[in-house]
């Protein structure tokens, strides 16, 4: 007991210094940083000048096996062709890769090539961290002129600074089995609606009550239903980034949860709890591979070959994306799965400019490369694909419809991690049926509200 | 005499130098950033800018806006009241019945010890994740046995609960120190008590439970600690789904400091765990002279 | 039914008991060596133990790692220079600080053992954000030095207090007497204690050592390239989206990480149970 007494005593003493030395710290914090990034920085130098011509660049991105190995490929050829680069690949998972990214950009740690995801580049442009070279600056080594301007301007332009290469093409996905449509007896029509899939999914139910239309992670089951039904219903984007309001008033957040709650009280969405253990790589559920309990999938275009690679015996195609009557906006876009974006704290960014400058024009690397982050976004990428058969497939119809879809492209306020996280959780207990979509509603608006205010 | 009194003082100086990289890893890695963390949570701060002072705002914020720390207090509280007497419980049970002439005695307590082996490890927190999905092993089993499937990751009533198995899965080390424990309570006191007619029972509760329960009170603040800042398991296994029925206060930490960047909001948050384990270790020291049995030896 | 009997079917189903428990405590490791020479269809849906054929295939894919050009031989060699200096350093700060407190009478002794004490209670996550903060302003982040300084630091009270304990009962006769013969301090602390105190220091190290190799949330907040990414870390990484996942090549991988812990287990099983034993007794 005494010996307590004086824990507690001491533990007191202890918060009642820190209130009084607290004040000061703030200003040793700073000298710290500034001197840190400065050895930092010098060290680089060193480093690179020690072995002469020799530069070091660090390219860093996410995805699986095939993307790796393609990667690694072009990484070997363009040193081989420039022998006092060497490249040091980073190849990681894309779930963690924000929290890991943001760590290193704020750090000064971060790769001097970065794939990165477009969801998350407004934040970090907008944090005005000067994170990214603007590619205009280097158009004499990357040639921007074979990328569509149009969709240039769309994909990674911030204000006229071109902070993001897109790699490809690609928008949400929906792909079925064609086998088991037919043998229920299911046509995904050009002209799909919502109501339709509600419709279609009740068919498999009655065909089967183990079998359902869809399977749906969380990630799609927000980005590819109720943000694209949101914005078909109301004509705006989610958050509206231009006034950091919501786009949509309780009544329509009710309607789009509604129709998420009919999705699963009719059973055409596998219900929820059986598939979250595998989060949104759902082509690791042994039912989808065994392709005899899901009729299709939302998933991206960049993904659908994955999970149609992971079921080899099912034949896919890709369907419509659903559209509801007298749509304000067609809520689905094509845009791209990631953009090339250079650091620009790196020492190097002449080298890592024609790195990408081989990576995105010139032929051989696009004939290794292919679609593995789907369909090439230069005309050089895509003559080559086209001659090597490479874009046929699931992939290019898959883009091939999200095209036809001229939705608003909502990256920004909405797709931002903190709102991202919300979003699920609003669509999960809907899902999971704990709260009903009114309260639901209600609440996630508060917690949107929150958020809002808190980015003004 | 005089001399030597003064030589000893000279000599035991030298203890300050032998202590002194504790001294230094004290003030700079313990005080400074345990005073630190109070001072940002009361501030916005995001790495990139300088913390800004806002007052309670984090707080209130934390206490009056946020239902998902409630929850995540929630969820830590449930954790922590299933894994702690669960571990321990188990870790008693199981070195009382060891704790007697038995054969291939050291070949048990090897086995048990193996899971603790592993404590956060992600090797494990990734076999677990297979083995308890819909179509793993686990189910499997229970369906040879004829018994219904179980979501253990989906079910939000029941995702938590897989991630404690985890935990008490690793009763190993807590039960070694128990077996040692009973191995020290002197045979004497239990020969006295025969003498006066002693039931095994009585025995059991006059002797052997006062005997360990400086143990036992160890464990328990240990455990209760570890417990209430886990984060591993649940990052790994479930990432705190589904419907953030795992998303312990560790969890919660972690993404408000290191995904969101908020670091002020994320120290207020490790305050709040931090006054909880305070709260928690005086209550149970408080309670402590209620039922743990100490000799007397005070050295210090 | 007389006693004899009586305490041997007491005895039979307590062997029973403790082999149950015991097969449950191992199982899921044993199922795991197994689950890598298992295909994915193999181990969905089945209670079967063993493998319908054996081949280290997992092994070699999986060492692989992400089809990434770092392989699990980096990720080990990683991991060991991250851990063993961390360990060593430990053991040496912890011991000479240990040494300090149980032989010395300094002023504000008892002020500072009870700060000692009360760190042991010290949560990580209380420390955390500004320790990286500072890791961040000293540039250390992506190093190993955030685990480095630590351990030279002693700022792992628990083994300090082990250490205190177990040269408590090293009789002080021993220092009394090298004194007299001239020593200083530190001949006494070097040439005395210290060879006394192997057993304890090797306990410590062995759990600084599982302590480390374990850790995640540490790596995972310190460490960003891949080039330095631990076992833990790549782990994680080899449950990457947008591929099927191959459990035999990830289970292969998570068995090959904590085969060491289980070779040291068996090579250094007295000083585990001893260092558990010992730093519980007088807590």
């Amino acid at each position: 007991m005494k010996k307590l007494k004086k824990v507690t005593a001491i533990l007191l003493a202890i918060t009642m210094v820190a209130g009084l030395t607290a004040c000061g710290k703030t200003s040793n914090e700073t000298t710290g940083k500034d001197s840190s990034a400065d050895t930092t920085a010098s060290n680089e130098t060193s480093a690179s000048s020690t072995a002469q011509d020799q530069i070091n660049l660090r390219f860093m991105w996410w995805g699986g096996d095939e993307r790796a190995q393609a990667t690694l490929e072009v990484i070997k050829k363009f040193q081989e062709a420039n022998p006092n680069i060497v490249i040091e690949a980073e190849s990681l998972s894309s779930d963690g890769y924000q929290e890991k990214l943001t760590t290193q950009l704020t750090s000064g740690t971060a790769a001097d090539i970065i794939q990165i995801d477009p969801a998350w580049m407004p934040g970090y442009v907008k944090s005005g961290g000067e994170y990214f070279v603007d590619y205009n600056q280097y158009s004499n080594i990357v040639d921007l002129t074979t990328f569509d301007a149009n969709f240039l301007k769309n994909n990674g332009n911030f204000d006229g600074s071109q902070y993001g290469l897109p790699t490809g093409l690609a928008g949400s996905a929906l792909i079925y089995n064609t086998e088991l449509a037919e043998k229920i007896g299911l046509e995904f029509t050009q002209d799909l609606s919502w109501d339709d899939l509600i419709e279609m999914g009740k068919k498999v139910q009655a065909y089967d009550p183990n079998m359902y239309l869809l399977t749906v992670g969380e990630t799609l089951l927000v980005k590819a239903i109720l943000k694209p039904y949101l914005q078909q219903l109301t004509g705006n984007k989610f958050f509206i980034d231009e006034t950091g309001e919501m786009g949509f008033t309780q009544e329509e957040l009710v309607q789009a949860l509604d129709y998420i709650k009919a999705l699963y009280d009719n059973n055409v969405i596998a219900p929820i709890s059986s598939i979250i253990s595998y989060g949104d790589e759902l082509q690791n559920d042994p039912k989808w591979i065994s392709g005899d309990t899901y009729v299709g999938m939302f998933c991206f275009s960049s993904t659908a070959k994955v999970a149609t690679a992971a079921a080899p015996e099912q034949t896919f195609k890709a369907a419509y994306l659903p559209k509801m009557e007298g749509a304000k906006d067609d809520g689905f876009y094509c845009n791209c799965p990631q953009y090339m974006a250079v650091n620009s704290k790196s020492a190097n960014v002449e080298a890592a400019m024609k790195f990408l400058e081989y990576f995105y024009n010139d032929q051989e690397a696009a004939e290794i490369l292919g679609t593995v982050r789907s369909i090439p976004a230069t005309s050089v990428g895509q003559k080559i694909c086209l001659a090597t058969g490479q874009i046929e497939g699931i992939t290019k119809d898959t883009v091939d419809i999200a095209q036809q879809f001229k939705g608003t492209l909502d990256l920004g306020l909405s797709t931002e991690e903190e709102a991202i996280t919300m979003q699920k959780e609003m669509a999960d207990q809907v899902a999971y049926g704990v709260a009903t979509p009114e309260d639901a509603a209600a609440n996630s608006i508060t917690l949107f509200q929150n958020y809002l205010d808190s980015k003004k | 005499m005089k001399t030597k009194v003064r030589e000893y003082k000279k000599r035991d100086y030298m203890g300050l130098i032998y202590i002194a990289p504790w001294l230094v890893g004290f003030l700079l890695l313990q005080l400074y950033p345990f005073i630190a963390s109070l001072f940002y949570s009361f501030t916005q701060y995001n790495i990139m800018s300088e913390p800004t002072f806002v007052g309670l705002t984090n707080y209130i914020t934390l206490f009056k806006v946020d239902n998902e720390f409630w929850n995540s207090l929630k969820v830590t509280i449930v954790y922590t009241i299933y894994t702690v007497p669960g571990k321990l419980v188990l870790a008693l049970l199981v070195a009382l019945l060891m704790n007697k002439q038995m054969k291939g005695i050291n070949l048990f307590r090897t086995i048990y010890y193996i899971p603790s082996l592993f404590g956060g490890s992600v090797a494990v927190a990734i076999l677990w994740k297979l083995m308890f999905m819909d179509d793993g092993v686990i189910n499997a089993l229970l369906t040879a046995l004829h018994l219904p499937q179980v979501q253990w990751l989906g079910n939000p009533d029941i995702a938590l609960r897989t991630i404690c198995m985890l935990e008490i899965w690793q009763f190993g080390s807590s039960m070694v120190m128990f077996l040692a424990a009973l191995k020290q309570v002197p045979q004497s006191l239990y020969e006295a008590a025969q003498i006066d007619g002693a039931s095994k029972l009585r025995c059991f509760f006059k002797i052997t439970i006062p005997q360990i329960t400086p143990i036992i009170f160890f464990n328990l603040i240990m455990q209760t600690i570890n417990a209430l800042q886990s984060f591993t398991s649940a990052f790994v296994i479930t990432k705190g789904g589904p419907l953030k029925s795992t998303y312990v206060l560790g969890m919660k930490l972690y993404n408000e400091a290191f995904k969101n960047y908020k670091l002020g909001y994320a120290s207020a948050i490790s305050w709040v765990i931090f006054i909880i384990i305070m709260i928690v270790t005086l209550l149970l020291f408080r309670s402590s002279t209620g039922w743990v049995y100490y000799e007397d030896s005070d050295e210090f | 039914m007389n006693k004899k009997t009586k305490t041997k079917i007491n005895l039979t189903l307590t062997y029973i008991f403790i082999i149950v428990v015991g097969i449950i405590m191992v199982y899921p490791i044993i199922w795991m060596f197994f689950t890598t020479f298992k295909e994915n269809a193999e181990i969905f849906g089945s209670t079967k133990l063993l493998p319908s054929s054996y081949s280290l295939s997992s092994f070699v894919e999986g060492w692989k790692s992400n089809g990434g050009n770092q392989t699990y031989t980096n990720f080990f060699i990683n991991t060991f220079v991250m851990v063993i200096p961390t360990t060593l350093l430990t053991i040496a700060s912890c011991a000479v600080v240990a040494y300090g407190f149980a032989r010395f009478k300094f002023p504000g002794k008892k002020g500072l053992f009870m700060l000692l004490i009360a760190t042991l209670m010290l949560p990580n996550a209380v420390i955390i954000i500004p320790r990286y903060s500072l890791y961040n302003s000293f540039g250390w982040i992506d190093t190993y030095l955030p685990f480095y300084v630590p351990a030279l630091l002693a700022t792992y009270p628990f083994f300090i207090f082990m250490l205190i304990q177990f040269m408590r009962g090293l009789p002080r006769e021993l220092d009394e007497s090298a004194y007299m013969d001239g020593c200083g301090t530190f001949r006494v602390f070097w040439n005395i204690l210290l060879p006394l105190m192997k057993p304890a220091l090797f306990s410590a190290g062995l759990f600084q050592f599982m302590w480390t190799y374990n850790d995640y949330l540490n790596s995972l907040i310190f460490i960003n390239s891949t080039s330095r990414y631990t076992i833990s870390l790549a782990l994680r990484l080899s449950l990457d989206s947008e591929s099927v996942v191959q459990w035999n090549k990830v289970m292969a991988m998570a068995f090959i990480a904590v085969l060491p812990l289980i070779i040291l287990f068996f090579l250094a099983q007295k000083y585990f149970v001893e260092g558990i034993s010992t730093t519980g007794l007088k807590g």
